[in-house]
C-alpha cells in the first residue's frame, strides 16, 4: 500500500513540490539577514569563509547565504549586490516547486518529463555560470 | 526491454561516484596548491588573517570544507571522471565501471549502443542537474522510482535507457 502510494508519480511529484516550497517558507520565517550578518531562529550566526580568510579574496559562493535569505525577504536589490546567484537560485527553486505541483495535472508524459529534464539541466549550467561569472567580475 | 532496477542503478552510481571522489581529491589538492602559491605570490594570503588570528596562505592547505567546494567541486569532478567513465566507456562498450559491476547497459530506444555525442550530452545533463542546489541531484536519482521505464532525468533528456544484462 505504502509502496504503491510512494511509487505513484502524482503523489511523489506533488510531495516533492510541497516539501520544496515548504522548505522555502521555513527559510523565510526562520532566517533573517542584513548585508553583513545572518540570524537563524533569532540567534546570530558567526560563519566565515575559510577561503576568504586564507587567500584574501572571496570564493564563488561568498554572500550566497545572505543573498538567498534577503531574496526570501523581498530585498532582491541588496541580495543581487551580495551575490546575483542568490535571487537566481530562489527564482529557479520556486519554478521547480510549482512545476512539481502542476505535473500531476499536465501528466508525466514522455515529452513533459524530457522538457523538465532538459530545462533543469540547462538551469543548472546557467546557475553555475552566474555564480562563476559574478566571481570573475568581483576578482577583476 | 529488461529495465534495470533502481537499487542496481544506485549501487552502480555509488561505484562511479567513488571514481569521481578520487578525481575530486586530486582537484582539491591542486586547487589549494595553486591557490596557496598564487596567494603567496600576490601577498593576499599573508595579508589575510582568519577569525582565530592565524595567518593565511598555505597553512590550511588540507583544512578546507567551504561551501564553494561543496557546491562546485563534486559536479566538476563528476564531469572530469565522466569523460572517461561515462562517455568513452559507455559509447564504446555500453557501460561505465559501476554499471559493469552491476551488469547494466546503457542503450537507445532500439537497444543499440549510444553514440559519443549522445553520451556527452547525457553527461552534461547529469552535471547540469547536479549544479541545481537542493533538488537537482536528488530528483535525478529518485526519478526511476516512479518512472515506468525506470529512466533517470538525464536518461529522459537524451532518450536513453539502462537495462539489466546479467
Amino acid at each position: 500500500m505504502f509502496k504503491r502510494l510512494f511509487l505513484s508519480s502524482r503523489l511523489s511529484s506533488r510531495l516533492a513540490g510541497i516539501f520544496l516550497l515548504l522548505g522555502l517558507v521555513v527559510l523565510r520565517v526562520a532566517a533573517w539577514a542584513d548585508a553583513s550578518q545572518v540570524w537563524l531562529f533569532g540567534k546570530q550566526l558567526h560563519w566565515g569563509c575559510w577561503f576568504k580568510e586564507h587567500y584574501g579574496f572571496p570564493c564563488p559562493t561568498c554572500g550566497m547565504t545572505r543573498s538567498v535569505i534577503l531574496t526570501m525577504h523581498g530585498d532582491v536589490h541588496n541580495a543581487f549586490l551580495l551575490n546575483p546567484a542568490g535571487p537566481f537560485l530562489i527564482a529557479g527553486l520556486i519554478v521547480v516547486g510549482i512545476i512539481s505541483l502542476r505535473l500531476p495535472f499536465v501528466g508525466l508524459k514522455e515529452i513533459k518529463s524530457r522538457q523538465l529534464a532538459l530545462g533543469l539541466s540547462l538551469y543548472g549550467w546557467l546557475f553555475a555560470c552566474v555564480m562563476l561569472g559574478q566571481w570573475a567580475f568581483r576578482l577583476r | 526491454m529488461n529495465y534495470a532496477l533502481w537499487a542496481d542503478r544506485v549501487l552502480a552510481a555509488l561505484a562511479d561516484g567513488g571514481i569521481a571522489v578520487l578525481v575530486m581529491f586530486v582537484l582539491y589538492v591542486l586547487l589549494f596548491v595553486v591557490g596557496g602559491i598564487g596567494s603567496m605570490i600576490i601577498g593576499a594570503g599573508e595579508a589575510a588573517v582568519n577569525t582565530r588570528g592565524e595567518p593565511g596562505g598555505l597553512s590550511g592547505l588540507f583544512g578546507c570544507s567551504t561551501c564553494c567546494l561543496f557546491f562546485i567541486l563534486p559536479p566538476v569532478s563528476y564531469f572530469v571522471a565522466g569523460l572517461l567513465n561515462k562517455v568513452y566507456l559507455v559509447s564504446k562498450r555500453g557501460y561505465s565501471v559501476g554499471q559493469g559491476l552491476m551488469k547494466l547497459k546503457v542503450v537507445d530506444a532500439h537497444g543499440n549502443l549510444i553514440p559519443t555525442g549522445t553520451a556527452v550530452l547525457r553527461l552534461l545533463c547529469t552535471v547540469g542537474l547536479q549544479f541545481v542546489p537542493v533538488v537537482g541531484g536528488f530528483l535525478d536519482l529518485l526519478w526511476p522510482l516512479w518512472d515506468k521505464e525506470r529512466q533517470t532525468l538525464h536518461d529522459k533528456a537524451v532518450g536513453t535507457y539502462v537495462i539489466k544484462t546479467g
